[in-house]
């Protein structure tokens, strides 16, 4: 137990910390830290509103802090979900336009599952690269997000643009292919927030996450080889099925960004739409200490950044969106600075002997 | 100023080095962003800066056939870099600092047990390299270009990654495989609009290369022994 609040002591320093600095950013930019926060604050929790989209802005994070956190948990850091997720959105927004005659019982899932495999093949690519030629991941996985943006940029302004429009963009998805909005099941939320139920299939992704690591054969499989690989192969576990696994099933949590983007928000596929989850996805992964169950509390967090950051942005013109990039990268490097702790504490030690 | 971020961070407190090189990069992804809208009030580009690097022309290198046309002429930050090489080479093979930063890639406790700080060595290592990294930067910024534009870079730090490995983490090598490179970059600009290949299958072939050069050299190169590993004195932790 001690443990743990040491663990939520040094979090909260982080957060703090990441907080502070970017105050000091704020003050050398001339505006009034306290008024940019409270408007922050304001934004955040001032309204029904302000908590739904909270977790609107939540629901991609917690899929790309899952998939972060659970290529690492096999020993891989995939950096890669920025390109799994738009592989996998431009597969759904395919059979979502394409299939319209289908009805929403068969179509809906089987745009979920296409984007689950497109995100998953491309996130294997690097795992397959990682088994059998020992290419290091992180390098790989970014070419590849070079690669995938590239592609789905072709796609959405070449065969698949919706013809007559100005900005690169896939015609809308079938109506049998939409997810429905918050509102229309509890009619006491406001209209105007585009919450939709994939920040429910969100959490069940995390659940299911932590079941098949903790409770699984091919979960105690993936923790072995993130643990000691040397040790898992001699113990007869296939590196390279572990390896090409942990990816697929990696990349399967980034494509399924999709469920809220395509079938629950846009109804199809937007060039660029991301704003970086897929990076974002790294320091949530982090804050959550890679527990699937902590990414959902480190996405929420993330989540109410990024509505303060954008109601920051509207009010202030010296001050940008760019922020959150900021505090974000603040972050992680106060959380993987641990060590810090320790070595102030042997310090100590040593001055009081 | 990113550089002693990281190292700090990587050699005092032992972190993990790719991941504090990640937590960098996305600082940096959005600090420059957030600069240049405090500064200049515009978050994805600053206002044009003069040309701070006109492209020189050298004399007697004009005069050598066909090579003079492709040596001349350029920004002499592109000549600078061509010294850098050497230099770096020169510092490397002969100077008693490169053979101790050597030492500490390879056999940091060899170097300990000779009286010298790992630590320093390691610091200077990354310090140097950081700014090599600015500098690069700034060619893009001020002299390849005349501005900052967010993003701007478009992968060149990673490219950087897979030229080191083709390079086999030496100097000379690691230049022609940046030559390589460029090559690839230069191609896919000349490319670009003809045979009616789509823009963006021609952008991705910088990306390709440096996937299937990793995937075909990896065998062959062999990184610094001790390179990515936080140093700790005999005893501290094992």
């Amino acid at each position: 137990m001690k443990k743990y609040l040491k663990e939520i002591l040094f979090l909260l320093i982080s957060i703090c910390g990441a907080f502070f600095i970017s105050g000091l950013i704020i003050l050398f930019s001339g505006e009034h830290p306290s008024e940019v926060f409270s408007i922050f604050i304001e934004g955040i929790f001032g309204s029904t509103e302000g908590i739904l989209y909270t977790l609107f802005f939540s629901t991609p994070l917690i899929f790309t802090g899952l998939s972060v956190a659970f290529a690492l948990k096999g020993g891989l850091f995939n950096i890669g979900a920025e390109g799994q997720l738009y592989i996998g959105s431009m597969a759904a927004a395919f059979v979502g336009f394409t299939l319209v005659n289908f009805p929403p019982v068969v179509l809906i899932p089987l745009t979920i599952l296409v984007s689950i495999i497109g995100g998953g093949l491309w996130g294997s690519i690097a795992g397959f690269l990682k088994a059998k030629f020992g290419s290091h991941e992180v390098i790989n996985t970014i070419m590849l997000n070079f690669i995938a943006i590239s592609l789905v940029g072709y796609l959405s302004s070449g065969p698949f643009k919706n013809p007559g429009d100005q900005i690169p963009q896939t015609p809308l998805i079938s109506e049998s292919a939409r997810i429905p909005e918050i509102h229309t099941i509890f009619p006491a939320f406001p209209e105007t927030v585009p919450l939709n139920i994939s920040f429910f299939i969100a959490i069940f992704s995390a659940i299911f996450a932590y079941v098949l690591l903790k409770y699984t054969k091919l979960g105690y499989e993936i923790r072995s080889v993130g643990f000691n690989p040397d040790a898992s192969r001699l113990s007869g576990i296939s590196l390279i099925k572990i390896n090409l696994l942990t990816m697929f099933i990696s990349g399967a949590f980034a494509g399924m960004v999709s469920i809220n983007e395509v079938l629950g928000y846009r109804y199809r596929f937007l060039n660029n739409f991301s704003p970086g989850y897929g990076y974002f996805g790294i320091a949530v992964a982090l804050l959550g200490k890679n527990h699937p169950l902590g990414v959902i509390a480190s996405a929420i967090f993330f989540g109410a950044i990024s509505r303060g950051g954008l109601l920051v942005d509207i009010h202030s013109d010296r001050i940008s969106r760019d922020v959150i990039f900021v505090i974000q990268g603040i972050i992680i490097l106060f959380v993987i600075s641990r060590e810090l702790m320790s070595v102030i504490a042997k310090r100590k030690k040593y001055t009081a002997l | 100023m990113a550089s002693l971020i990281h190292a700090i961070i990587t050699i005092i407190f032992r972190a993990d080095q790719i991941i504090s090189g990640i937590g960098i990069n996305i600082l940096a992804l959005g600090l420059p962003g957030l600069l240049s809208s405090t500064m200049f009030g515009t978050p994805s580009s600053t206002p044009p800066v003069v040309k701070w690097f006109k492209p020189v022309n050298i004399s007697w290198i004009e005069r050598i056939p066909i090579a003079g046309e492709i040596f001349s002429g350029h920004s002499i930050l592109v000549y600078f870099s061509f010294i850098v090489v050497v230099i770096t080479f020169v510092i490397f093979r002969e100077t008693r600092f490169g053979l101790r930063i050597i030492a500490s890639g390879e056999n940091p406790s060899a170097l300990e047990v000779a009286g010298i700080s790992v630590v320093k060595y390691r610091f200077y290592g990354v310090l140097l390299s950081g700014i090599l990294g600015g500098a690069g930067g700034a060619y893009l910024s001020i002299s390849h270009g005349t501005q900052f534009i967010k993003n701007m870079s478009a992968g060149r730090g990673y490219i950087a990654l897979a030229a080191l490995i083709l390079g086999k983490w030496k100097p000379v090598p690691v230049f022609l495989a940046c030559l390589l490179f460029g090559f690839a970059d230069a191609l896919q600009i000349r490319l670009q609009g003809k045979f009616g290949i789509p823009v963006e299958f021609i952008q991705m072939i910088p990306y390709i290369l440096t996937i299937l050069i990793l995937a075909g050299f990896i065998g062959k190169a062999i990184p610094p022994k001790a390179s990515g590993k936080p140093y700790y004195r005999g005893g501290e932790k094992l």
